[in-house]
């Protein structure tokens, strides 16, 4: 914009703010501390401010010691490039103190280092600026549009987020477009939903029919197409179920109710085939003498329903087959001893 | 190449289309025409159209513009129609969750394609869902034919119960993908364009540095641009400007907006707004400015 310089100081002293990420060369060392002169800002607002002169002071007890005796000053050197948090402004004098003690800076920039950097360090902006300046005849628009950053596909999303701007719910002035008139349902996701559930829902109806007239392979071919339409449909894994513990696959049925019920707990013919095919399960490893696991099957199908009878009925009798049982081993072991 | 005054069709007769030079089966041309969503039914496509476009001024043979300003500075009749179709476009966008930069690549899809044909020819509402699908596939932000179908159908019927499965769903679906190549031809295949939306968020960035953080953090500057660089592609404003002037631009209004000040404006050699745009004069922006109030002007009259 080839404002004047005073104009330009004017306003770096106006918009400058404690906490703000200083980068600067020595100038001068004294005993009470180091002078140095700005080149450019490492936060906050970046500026060109290297043709401004501006110099900055930062006292000795702000400089961090490093080592346990010795000057601290010794470490630096004329010429070090400095990277520094500014700790006091007095605008109206136009000076500036800073300092390397990391309190200095605000919370969410205290991981960056301070003190000497190098000059692969130093901001990016500043280093464009420096080429920039010896080849001044580049305009803001070529720099721009040569620089790799641009054409790089991701850079609207970046700086969206930079920016603050938020593509969710996006901003509009036209009345009819305010995205809170929107209701949540006529967006495509609800409405896909709906939709699969509908679709899911015709081809479970032909299943059971298929299923009703004893075309059990047909009707499996239309829950699975179903399910594939809409994984959690319940009404398509109920009768997946129901067809499976027709067909004996007790375990594979158990699957698919308990999945049901996670997604609708109050599904009544879910509850009533699960707890059936449990107790069904439960007398099949009855007959494989496994009688624990036929107790916990029993138990489960308790859980589920305590008002279910056979399960009841079958649990008592389950135990008292195994007190006799017991009673007899331990008749025997007195036998025996 | 343009549409002139021959092949003004209703209902199907293209043959005389002067840019679609190759012969192209009937089927082809026929299938996106058949289908007027809005209708609902099968045949007869434009009368919905014809009487949407109020006026005499509906049919214009001069196949220039489609967003043209006639003299008195009152916007034409068809700015009006593509207004509305462009206000589908991007409320069915927001619906799809689609970003900025898809949404503006169908409007202009939408505008362009209308410069070079007759504003009667084609259902507007397919082939704006239509460029809804181009776009984003264009973008890479692939949209499913089924939830563009879903979106609309409810857009003009709402609270209807979802489309199902049947012939009337494929049949959509269809002339989507038909109208979809129809357009890839007479857009020449050239469906990838340079949006401003880059262009302003990276001179929103350079401001930022300029101003007072204060004042930044007052003022919803870059949501107010962004909103109505988003706003500015109800009127075909993409194809009459350069993008980095209709960034500027954008800009420009938005700080005239909220009253506030780049720094230092007063003692600087060049304005601003040149920095940013080396060929940019007042004059351009000013034309801007004023084409973007007139489509805020037209979302006040039209309900």
């Amino acid at each position: 914009m080839e404002i004047p310089s005073m104009d330009r100081r004017e306003l770096f002293f106006r918009d400058i703010e404690r906490g703000d990420i200083v980068i600067g060369r020595i100038s001068s060392i004294r005993e009470f501390g180091f002078f140095m002169v700005l080149i450019c800002l490492g936060s906050g607002i970046m500026r060109d401010i290297s043709h401004l002169e501006i110099t900055a002071l930062c006292p000795l007890r702000d400089v961090p010691s490093h080592s346990n005796h010795g000057d601290p000053l010794s470490y630096y050197q004329t010429g070090d490039i400095i990277r520094a948090g500014i700790k006091d402004i007095d605008r109206y004098h136009e000076k500036l103190a800073v300092s390397l003690c990391s309190s200095s800076l605000p919370p969410h920039l205290s991981g960056i280092k301070l003190g000497v950097i190098t000059s692969e360090e130093l901001p990016l902006y500043y280093r464009r600026s420096v080429e920039l300046n010896s080849n001044s005849l580049e305009s803001y628009e070529n720099i721009m549009e040569s620089s790799l950053g641009f054409v790089n596909p991701g850079v609207v999303e970046f700086l969206l987020e930079k920016l603050g701007i938020d593509e969710t719910n996006p901003p509009s002035l036209m009345r009819g477009l305010q995205s809170k008139n929107f209701s949540e349902e006529d967006f495509a996701s609800a409405l896909r939903k709906k939709q699969s559930a509908s679709w899911a829902l015709k081809c479970v109806k032909i299943g059971v029919d298929y299923f009703k007239v004893g075309r059990h392979v047909d009707a499996m071919n239309e829950y699975n197409k179903a399910l594939e339409i809409d994984k959690q449909n319940v009404e398509a894994l109920v009768a997946r179920g129901a067809l499976y513990a027709t067909k004996g696959s007790l375990n594979k049925a158990i699957e698919d109710f308990e999945l049901a019920l996670e997604n609708c707990p109050t599904h009544r013919n879910a509850r009533k085939y699960l707890c059936q095919t449990l107790v069904e399960r439960g007398g099949q490893l009855e007959e494989e003498e496994k009688f624990l696991n036929a107790e916990s099957y029993y138990k489960k199908a308790l859980a589920l329903d305590e008002t279910f009878k056979e399960a009841e009925e079958a649990l008592q009798k389950l135990h008292k087959y195994m007190q006799v049982i017991l009673y007899f081993l331990l008749e025997i072991e007195c036998c025996v001893n | 190449m343009r549409a002139g005054a021959a092949g003004r069709g209703g209902g199907g007769a293209f043959g005389g289309h002067a840019p679609l030079r190759e012969a192209r089966p009937r089927a082809c041309l026929r299938a996106p025409a058949r289908f007027s969503f809005r209708s609902g039914r099968g045949v007869g496509l434009m009368e919905a159209v014809r009487a949407d476009a109020s006026g005499g001024g509906s049919g214009s043979g001069s196949g220039g513009g489609a967003a043209a300003l006639q003299a008195e500075g009152r916007p034409a009749p068809e700015a009006r129609v593509h207004f509305r179709v462009t206000r589908f476009i991007m409320e069915a966008g927001v619906k799809l969750g689609m970003q900025s930069i898809p949404i503006a690549t169908a409007c202009t899809i939408y505008h362009k394609f209308f410069c070079e044909i007759n504003l009667e020819a084609y259902d507007l509402y397919l082939v704006a869902m239509s460029s809804i699908y181009l776009a984003g596939k264009v973008e890479e932000q692939h949209l499913r034919t089924r939830d563009i179908i879903n979106v609309s159908h409810r857009y003009f019927n709402p609270s209807s119960e979802p489309l199902e499965l049947d012939s009337r769903f494929w049949e959509l679906r269809d002339s989507i993908v038909q109208c979809e190549l129809l357009m890839l031809r007479v857009l020449r295949f050239q469906v990838s364009f340079q949006h401003p939306h880059k262009y302003l968020l990276h001179y929103l960035i350079s401001l930022k540095n300029w101003l007072n953080r204060y004042s930044w953090q007052r003022t919803p500057i870059s949501v107010t641009a962004w909103a109505l660089l988003r706003d500015s592609y109800h009127g075909g404003l993409c194809l009459r400007f350069q993008a980095q002037h209709l960034a500027v631009a954008v800009l420009y209004l938005a700080l005239q907006v909220y009253g506030v000040e780049v720094p230092a404006e007063g003692e600087a050699q060049k304005p601003w707004w040149q920095v940013f745009s080396d060929d940019l004069t007042k004059p351009i922006i000013d034309n801007i400015v004023s084409d973007l109030i007139q489509i805020y002007a037209m979302d006040t009259e039209i309900p």
